[in-house]
């Protein structure tokens, strides 16, 4: 594996998924510390332009993480989320990027392990893919 | 609309079943289109002796039902009803393994291309044939009597969608269109034994004299059936038994009395116990 | 408060050896320091500590900071903390901005100089968006010192009783002719065996009593608007044909009436009149009268009641009314509606005289009942054996897949009650005994004590078919019992289905007007199944009873004193607090397309037609910010969480 050390940004809605990496710290559960975590109210405020920023800001991946379907904090901001992410997913792939660098989970606020797994894994899965591509063609 | 016609295997001995059932679909002018070169469909016993065997003698009917471009498949058997109904639902819902059956229904130049909707026929007469006419052909000199509708177990099991799967209705009302006077009873959905009748005639005999016994109490007079092993069941049980027996007709010869047909060619002597046992005149 | 330009502190906390040293808070204070409008950069031991505020406090006033960093635990341990100190400094709280680089950082990064770069980032990322702050207020509502509750079952009723004690103004709006609910159909009540009426009918005269209660009976809510602290709730009175204000009770114009139709509090077992209480003990005591029945209204004339009322109370030309409430809180307790154990036609019910649905059989063991309490079956005679099902409809997952919790417990006061009166055997069957409650493994003892034949297995069929000759006539219950494992053919005299609970008729509307989401069974959603069972996602109403999910009477009446501790609390307190990060729509940008409206799950946003804007009612808006992420015009953000905000956040990270 190359040395490379990606930044990634890690959007988390403030009810589950922060609160998980909340948990994370208090059971001590170590992971890489490349993510960045960005803390909004709810995964349905994420705007299609965040993560576009964020890859274009040159992120390696870009990580969202909120309530599971059914205990969002605000009814069901997290269905509009998946809509809205999927949308990008795509518009990602248009643009010559690995819709894998952005990635959505549901973390559940009392699962510290699975912030711990899933950051392990996404950190893993963007090193294989190597650095985002904008950051060498792109005069930021 | 063509009504695909499956006979079965039970349907071809049985000529009663089979006379009554074209007699009467000539008088209410339904064309009933057989499927050409039909086989066994394995009965409900095929699918635990051997799952692909089963689907290919399935698979195979629904395939000549597609070269036929059948729009349905009408059974007069529960056994090929259940058989024929769980087959369609592996090959809607498994394409793995309906593309292995049209594999080898390949050799004979076959395909299941389409599942076409598998109907008893009794579900057939109660709803695409205008209810009016049943009165309206009733026979003038018809004598109503008490008929007791039994079901068996595969007509509205396990699917549950023509009628309550427990307790269901739709015979009682059609034999009520044709002028006979349905009897409420409980043994509507008791099983018969089926073909254990065989193996275990013991423990079939209690389970056939129970159905019997209640449609007795209950004051039927006859015994409307709609499959072929069914009838065969209830009609030889009573043999042994002791006190009057009562005739065990299916519904189509029920359906064929009303209208007037001739007894005879509606099989009615063939009957284990005669109509005429029962003190029935027609 | 204005915009002032950005004089920022940053903070950096070493939280005792907790973020240092695996964070070198020196090099993180150092590196802040370059930092773009940073006055000053400090670290601490503790900062949360009071020296740790007052530094702040201090260096707001000395230095006249505008923007304070604190980097330290999560903002959910501390952020309230902090802005308080802010606040009392004399700068907006929403000047205050935590970078997390304790459970974040120090506690979750094996590497010490990995650690340190990552708090940099946060904390150049916490920096960069306080820059972007804007002060925040949020405005004080005044309550309605008022609680409207709709359903007056037992758990309204304790609501209503606990709130009106606390000195607030209580409306009951129950849609029957009396409240009383379910509870008022029963005779005992498991465990303790206890009569219903007894502990009932006090209550109910308390809630006719209570100077602060109000009823409307035979009513239904018509509309719900508003937010909390403010609602407004429209009231239909349904007409009754009885002036209650003339009504003496004497019940004259019942005796008289010469219509008759099955009672539906009876569970139709028995007739009532057509001019009626539904039972002696119902509250309000004026009858009613049943319109569709009525031979006067159906066909021109008998007036009999008219013209034994010596009150004349009978007034045929009473029209409904809807009368309009301003409530601070609402409570919902609608209650349950018994299970129709009809489509399960293998139980016979419908079919077989002998088989009884619980709600019936409450009916018939009940002194006030059609038998007067004695245990007869239609034929006049007791029975001599007994069967009792379990879980019918319930647990099944053709029609309820969850447990309806009490009919284990009212089956087993079912075979007591058999066998005290009639000395009648009793069979039951269960899938699983569920008695968790106090009192109830213990009652479960005292039954099986008592001689009962506990059968494991759910019952197959009910039929007539008789076995034997002897039992020509009773039915028989088939079951395997799973512990022995043998097929059992019981021959009885009557069959009890424990039917299991649904949510009550109507709960649908009742949740669309009120805005309270129900669950895949059709209950009301609490807000939190652990930890706020009574509130729910509308601020301002509750839960209480079986509306919520089905539950025994204790826990009903424990849960409807929360809900009224809750309501009381928020009208105690006399004002309610608007959420500061909520939405704006920016009038100038928004187009008008209405998306913001769609896809707001608390209705919070409508539509000014006269600007062709969309405007955010600040009241009702809780700040998820799916209007923001939705809106195509950039019209909609989120206070606190502004486009402007996030971005610089990230750039600060990124770049
Ligand atoms: C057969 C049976 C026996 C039971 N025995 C016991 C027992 O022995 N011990 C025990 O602890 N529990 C027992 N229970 C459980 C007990 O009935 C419930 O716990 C209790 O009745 C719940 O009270 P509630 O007020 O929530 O609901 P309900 O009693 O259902 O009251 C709800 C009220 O709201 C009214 N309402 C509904 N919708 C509206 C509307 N839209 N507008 C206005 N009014 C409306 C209804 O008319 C009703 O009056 C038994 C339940 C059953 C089915
Ligand atoms: S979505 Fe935006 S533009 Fe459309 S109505 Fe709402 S605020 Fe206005
Ligand atoms: S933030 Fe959420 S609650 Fe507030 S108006 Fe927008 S969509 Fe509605
Ligand atoms: S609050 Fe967590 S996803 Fe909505």
């Amino acid at each position: 594996m190359s040395d490379f050390e990606p930044k990634i940004i890690a959007m988390v809605c403030n009810w589950c998924t922060y609160t998980a990496a909340d948990l994370a710290g208090t059971s001590r559960l170590t992971y890489p510390s490349n993510i960045r975590i960005v803390r909004l109210m709810c995964t349905g405020m994420i705007d299609a332009k965040y993560i576009l920023k964020a890859f274009l800001d040159g992120a390696d991946g870009v990580f969202i993480g909120g309530c599971h379907p059914g205990d969002c904090h605000y009814i069901n901001g997290n269905l509009k989320a998946v809509k809205r992410i999927t949308g990008v997913g795509k518009l990602l792939e248009q643009f010559g990027f690995d819709p894998a660098r952005l990635k959505l989970q549901w973390i559940g606020a009392s699962e510290g392990p699975e912030f711990q797994r899933h950051m392990t894994e996404f950190v893993a899965a963007i090193q294989a893919m190597g650095p985002n591509p904008a950051r060498d063609c792109m005069i930021l | 609309m063509t009504y695909g016609f499956y006979p079965g295997c039970a349907y071809k001995t049985e000529a009663v079943y089979k006379h009554s059932v074209e007699a009467v679909c000539r008088v209410i002018g339904l064309e009933l289109v057989t499927i050409n070169d039909w086989n066994c469909c394995g009965a409900t016993s095929i699918f635990s002796l051997d799952q692909m065997d089963g689907l290919v003698l399935t698979g195979r009917i629904f395939a000549l039902a597609a070269r036929q471009k059948l729009d349905t498949i009408i059974t007069t058997c529960n056994a090929c009803y259940t058989t024929l109904r769980k087959a369609s639902k592996t090959f809607k819902t498994e394409p793995e393994l309906t593309r292995r059956v049209n594999e080898r229904l390949a050799i004979e130049g076959l395909a299941i291309t389409t599942l076409p909707p598998v109907r008893h026929l009794l579900d057939v007469w109660s709803h695409d044939i205008d209810e009016a006419l049943w009165s309206r052909k009733r026979a003038a000199n018809f004598k109503p009597m008490k008929v007791a509708s039994y079901y068996g177990c595969q007509l509205t099991r396990p699917w549950a969608d023509i009628d309550d799967p427990e307790h269901p209705q739709i015979m009682d009302n059609f034999i009520a269109r044709l002028g006979y006077e349905p009897v409420e009873h409980g043994a509507k959905t008791v099983c018969c034994g089926a073909s254990h009748f065989i193996t275990y005639e013991d423990s079939c005999r209690t389970l056939c004299e129970r159905i019997v016994n209640e449609i007795k109490r209950k004051g039927g007079q006859a015994i409307s059936t709609l499959c072929p092993l069914c009838q065969i069941n209830i009609d030889a049980v009573q043999e042994k038994q002791r006190g009057p027996s009562l005739p065990v007709p299916y519904f189509t010869q029920l359906a064929g009395l009303s209208l007037g047909l001739p007894p005879s060619i509606l099989g009615m002597d063939k009957l284990l116990t005669p109509m005429q046992t029962a003190g029935l005149k027609f | 408060m204005k915009y002032e330009k950005p004089s920022i502190g940053v903070y950096v906390c070493h939280c005792g050896m907790n973020i240092s040293p695996k964070v070198d808070v020196e090099n993180v204070v150092a590196f802040a320091e370059t930092l773009d409008h940073v006055t000053v950069a400090r670290d601490y031991k503790f900062m949360c500590s009071s020296p740790g505020q007052e530094f702040i406090i201090k260096d707001i006033r000395e230095k006249g900071l505008n923007r304070i960093i604190v980097a330290s635990c999560s903002p959910r341990m501390h952020e309230q903390t902090f802005r308080k100190a802010c606040e009392q400094a004399g700068i907006n709280p929403h000047y205050f901005q935590m970078a997390n680089i304790r459970e974040q950082i120090s506690w979750v990064t094996k590497d010490s100089a990995e650690a340190t770069a990552k708090a940099r980032d946060q904390v150049a990322a916490a920096v960069a968006r306080a820059v972007y702050h804007a002060p925040l207020t949020s405005r004080e509502i005044k309550v309605k010192k008022s609680v409207v509750v709709i359903g007056g079952g037992i758990a309204g009723i304790q609501a209503a009783l606990t709130a009106a004690e606390a000195g607030y103004e209580v409306h009951i709006v129950e849609r029957e002719p009396s409240i009383g609910g379910h509870m008022a159909k029963f005779d005992k009540t498991f465990p303790t065996l206890d009569c219903a009426a007894c502990i009932m009918t006090p209550k109910m005269v308390e809630v006719a009593q209570h100077k602060n209660i109000t009823l409307h009976t035979y009513s239904e809510v018509d509309s719900v608007e508003g937010f909390v602290g403010n609602f407004k709730v429209c009231i239909r009175h349904n007409p009754r044909y009885v002036d209650a204000s003339k009504c003496t009770g004497c019940g004259i114009c019942t005796t008289k009436c010469p219509s008759k139709v099955l009672s539906e509090f009876d569970q139709r077992l028995t007739h009532r009149k057509t001019v009626y209480s539904p039972f002696p003990q119902a509250i309000p005591n004026t009858p009613v009268i049943d319109r569709d029945h009525c031979i006067y209204f159906t066909k021109g004339k008998c007036r009999a009641c008219k013209k034994f009322c010596e009150a004349g109370a009978i007034d045929f030309n009473q029209q409904e009314e809807v009368i309009e409430i301003a409530a601070g809180s609402i409570i919902v307790a609608t209650g349950f509606k018994a299970f129709d154990p009809t489509p399960l036609s293998q139980y016979g019910y419908g079919r077989y005289p002998e088989v009884y649905t619980s709600l019936e059989f409450e009916r018939l063991n009940n002194a006030t009942g059609p038998t007067a309490g004695k245990l007869l079956m239609k034929n006049g005679k007791p029975p001599e054996k007994v069967a009792i099902i379990h879980c019918v409809g319930s647990r099944d997952s053709r029609y309820h897949p969850y447990c309806s919790r009490v009919c284990c417990m009212y089956s087993m006061k079912f075979a007591h009650l058999v066998r005290e009166k009639t000395g009648a055997e009793v069979w039951e069957f269960y899938i699983d005994i569920r008695s968790p409650g106090k009192l109830y493994e213990e009652f479960y003892n005292r039954i099986q004590e008592e001689g009962v034949h506990m059968i494991r297995g759910r019952v197959a069929e009910v039929t007539d078919i008789p076995e034997t000759k002897k039992d020509e006539g009773r039915l028989t219950v088939v079951a395997e019992n799973t512990l022995t494992r043998r097929v059992l053919r019981v021959p009885v005299d009557m069959v009890l289905l424990g039917v299991g609970l649904e949510p009550a008729d109507g709960s649908d509307a009742v949740g669309r007007m009120l805005g309270v989401q129900r669950d895949a069974d059709g209950w009301f959603n609490e807000l939190h199944a652990k930890l706020a069972p009574v509130k729910t996602a509308m601020n301002g109403i509750f839960l209480a009873g079986c509306c919520q999910g089905p539950k025994d009477i204790p826990d009903t009446v424990a849960q409807a004193s929360a809900a009224a501790g809750e309501a009381v609390s928020l009208l105690a307190k006399g004002t309610v607090r608007t959420l500061a990060e909520i939405s704006y729509i920016d009038p100038d940008l928004c187009s008008g397309c209405k998306t913001c409206i769609e896809v707001c799950p608390y209705t919070a946003i409508s539509f000014d037609e006269s600007r062709r804007v969309a405007v955010v009612n600040e009241a009702l808006c809780k700040g998820c910010g799916s209007c923001a992420a939705a809106c195509p015009s950039s019209a909609a953000g989120i206070r606190h969480f502004t486009d402007r905000q996030i971005m610089e956040e990230m750039e600060a990270i990124l770049l």
